[in-house]
């Protein structure tokens, strides 16, 4: 666990925080996990900048091979390459190419293993075209995004024209964690059909499965929403923290059940649920970075919520204890299928 | 009727002498504030500040900023306006951004948590069942609120609310309104508008803006600073030492009460013989920031033209940015000049202070 606010000033390896007392989003980095920055699609010959904990990462192709540098191509040219703890000093990062990302390791890099890259049951590993990727910034930090996806209960007031509204005849939450993760499983019988998907649902009611799993450590999130009779929507959502106040979603939907047009429409909605969440959660993050520790209140729909903190939590107090390894229940590369009920 | 200047000591060793007719007259005071009235100064911002008008609160919830905190405002369905601590106790997202439900009560906009203004309560939260509420444990900080001569006042104090004053004007509803921000002290807005309500806003033609003809009348009551001054109507630079162009003089009151950021001014036969009268309402933004609204009414034969014309010069002031520079300007002024007014209110913040100060010495060595 490192301070954010340091790493970002400094090219020294980080201070270790005390103790956590309160859960404050952009306080800390959790260390020694892989970061999907960036879909291979957008990286080029000129590449691309893609911070990680407020550390700049340049990704670009030489010769035909991806690299993972501290230093700019340009820098590469003119011999001027430079490098902190998180490349050895040697300024070039551990990289990996899967699920049609690459992948970079941020931590001791010692301590990169293939073996530790989350598994993603629903999308190929070679990736998918780039018509059904997108990129969603948010103005704030990681760990709120990842709350906001695990309480899916926000959609029933932002994204109700998407999602559908409250009301259902049974709506029931299920959590399910590891030190690593957390599986959120949201199950609303009866629902009336969202406006959305109206002309393409022959119903006036649905049943709504949400499953969503959160690797705490990264901020990788796999969803799957799950519409009967309705799409199935399935979706691998990093939330790559950049700075204290910008995390980056580089989005891959893999849309089922559903129309040809369907499947390739489906990521232009990114921006517009993108714009409804950071409405919220951009003066969200104002009032956690500057306001006082207070403890939030909950009610049971935020017990993923509050599981998710406890995780964090956790694996913060181990970092700071020097522990960096990952526990035996918390496999990042497990199957999660069944979690996730892809079929 | 006029009393005769008594006789005091000018100094050692110089005979008495009757006091000139230029020194200010200043009444008997009460020897202290009453308890629950207490001066806000640069480190403590309580009071009870006017923090809109009346009329802008309307549908929704508006944000305001408060000495420093952020407020969210919104009327209930009983048309009373609540004022709640901006920030959702669930997921900290600002109320204002929400919206206030059929029955009067301010919903948040991110997960739908619904609170009562009045006593903080959560009443409900969505997607629970019918059998299901929302914990008691679940409190909004709320505000004391009221409403005074068409403003919206909130009480910021850690103490319970004392009594609003009586307003000091009688009369019909005002019709015109300005607002403007100040970048000073609101302790220092209050001083400002205490020397020269008319330079300060822009409405010397009406309250006089200029030099004084006479001396200054100041009568203190328990709750209230009672200011008479007799003013050059126009503010216009002097040739020299020539007289000035424009002899015309204007009286007008004004009225400071104490503890809150309400001021009152009343001129009368000013203008084309019209009676004009001046509610300002201040509101500390931050340590350094001060947030002015006036309401003006204009009683006379020709009230409606006279009022479309300081409406125009009003606006053209404020879309200027003159309007704000003008009353900074007068702030520098009144920091370092002295005042009859301005002294006795100095007088009083610091008597309240030290009041303040062994208040807090006093809870400290009994807890």
């Amino acid at each position: 666990m490192t301070d954010v606010s340091a790493a970002t000033q400094t090219h020294a390896k980080p201070r270790i925080t005390d103790t956590l007392m309160h859960f404050r989003p952009g306080s800390v980095a959790l260390q020694d996990c892989w970061l999907p920055l960036s879909q291979l699609a957008q990286i080029g010959r000129r590449g691309v900048r893609r911070p990680m904990h407020g550390n700049p990462v340049h990704l670009w192709r030489h010769n035909g091979q991806l690299r993972a540098t501290e230093y700019s191509p340009k820098d590469a040219r003119d011999g001027r390459r430079t490098g902190t703890w998180l490349s050895a000093g040697t300024g070039d990062l551990p990289l990996v190419e899967r699920y049609g990302y690459a992948w970079v390791w941020y931590g001791e890099p010692s301590h990169a293993a293939v073996e530790l890259l989350p598994n993603v049951p629903h999308i190929p590993v070679e990736g998918l075209p780039r018509r059904m990727q997108g990129n969603v910034v948010f103005d704030c930090s990681y760990e709120l995004v990842c709350e906001n996806l695990l309480d899916l209960t926000h959609a029933d007031y932002l994204h109700s024209a998407i999602t559908g509204d409250p009301l259902s005849e049974n709506d029931r939450i299920s959590i399910d964690s590891t030190s690593e993760t957390v599986t959120m499983t949201r199950t609303a019988l009866g629902r009336a059909v969202p406006k959305a998907q109206r002309a393409f649902v022959k119903a006036d009611k649905q049943d709504f499965i949400a499953v969503t799993l959160v690797h705490v450590r990264s901020g990788v999130c796999l969803l799957h929403g799950d519409f009967m009779p309705g799409m199935s929507v399935r979706m691998l959502h990093p939330c790559n923290p950049e700075t204290q106040r910008r995390t980056r979603t580089a989005v891959t939907f893999n849309v089922q059940e559903c129309s040809p047009v369907v499947r390739n429409m489906f990521p232009l909605l990114s921006h517009v649920v993108g714009r409804q969440d950071n409405w919220a959660i951009k003066p969200q993050n104002r009032n956690y970075l500057d306001g006082e520790s207070h403890r939030d209140e909950n009610s049971r729909f935020d017990a993923a919520a509050v599981r998710y903190r406890k995780v964090f939590n956790d694996l913060a107090e181990r970092q700071q204890r020097g522990d960096y390894a990952y526990l035996p229940d918390g496999d990042p590369a497990r199957n999660v299928s069944e979690e996730l009920r892809v079929r | 009727m006029v009393s005769r200047p008594t006789t005091v000591p000018t100094g050692f060793g110089t005979p008495p002498v009757s006091t000139p007719t230029c020194a200010p007259t200043v009444a008997d005071a009460p020897a202290a504030l009453p308890d629950d009235v207490r001066l806000p100064d640069a480190s403590r911002l309580e009071g009870w500040w006017a923090v809109a008008a009346d009329a802008e609160v309307c549908d929704g919830p508006l944000a305001v900023r408060l000495a420093g905190k952020e407020v969210a405002l919104y009327r209930d369905k009983t048309g009373v306006v609540r004022a709640v601590d901006d920030l959702c106790p669930h997921r900290r997202l600002p109320l204002s951004l929400g919206r206030v439900t059929p029955d009067g009560h301010i919903q948040c906009g991110y997960h739908g948590w619904i609170f009562d203004g009045s006593s903080g309560r959560c009443t409900a939260i969505p997607n629970l069942t019918s059998e299901e509420r929302p914990s008691g444990r679940i409190r909004l900080p709320v505000f004391t609120t009221a409403s005074w001569r068409g403003f919206v006042v909130v009480w910021n104090g850690t103490d319970s609310a004392p009594a609003l004053p009586d307003a000091a004007m009688r009369g019909p509803e005002p019709t015109f309104r300005g607002a403007l921000d100040v970048r000073a002290p609101v302790a220092l807005v209050l001083d400002a508008l205490a020397v020269n309500p008319g330079a300060a806003l822009g409405l010397g033609a009406l309250f006089g803006g200029g030099e004084e003809e006479a001396a200054v009348s100041v009568r203190r009551d328990d709750r209230a600073l009672h200011i008479r001054r007799v003013r050059q109507t126009l503010g216009l630079r002097r040739i020299g030492t020539f007289d000035p162009f424009v002899d015309r003089v204007t009286n007008a009151t004004t009225v400071v009460h104490l503890g809150t950021g309400l001021i009152e001014a009343i001129a009368e036969n000013t203008i084309a013989g019209l009676t004009a009268q001046l509610t300002v309402g201040v509101a500390p933004v931050s340590g350094h920031r001060t947030t002015v609204r006036w309401s003006l009414g204009l009683h006379g034969r020709s009230a409606s033209s006279v009022r479309q014309v300081v409406a125009a010069a009003a606006a053209m002031r404020k879309r200027t940015g003159r309007a704000a520079a003008t009353f900074a300007r007068l702030v520098d002024e009144v920091e370092t000049q002295h005042d009859p007014a301005t002294d006795i209110m100095r007088d009083l913040r610091s008597v309240s202070e030290q009041r303040f100060t062994s208040d807090r010495d006093l809870f400290e060595e009994l807890s």
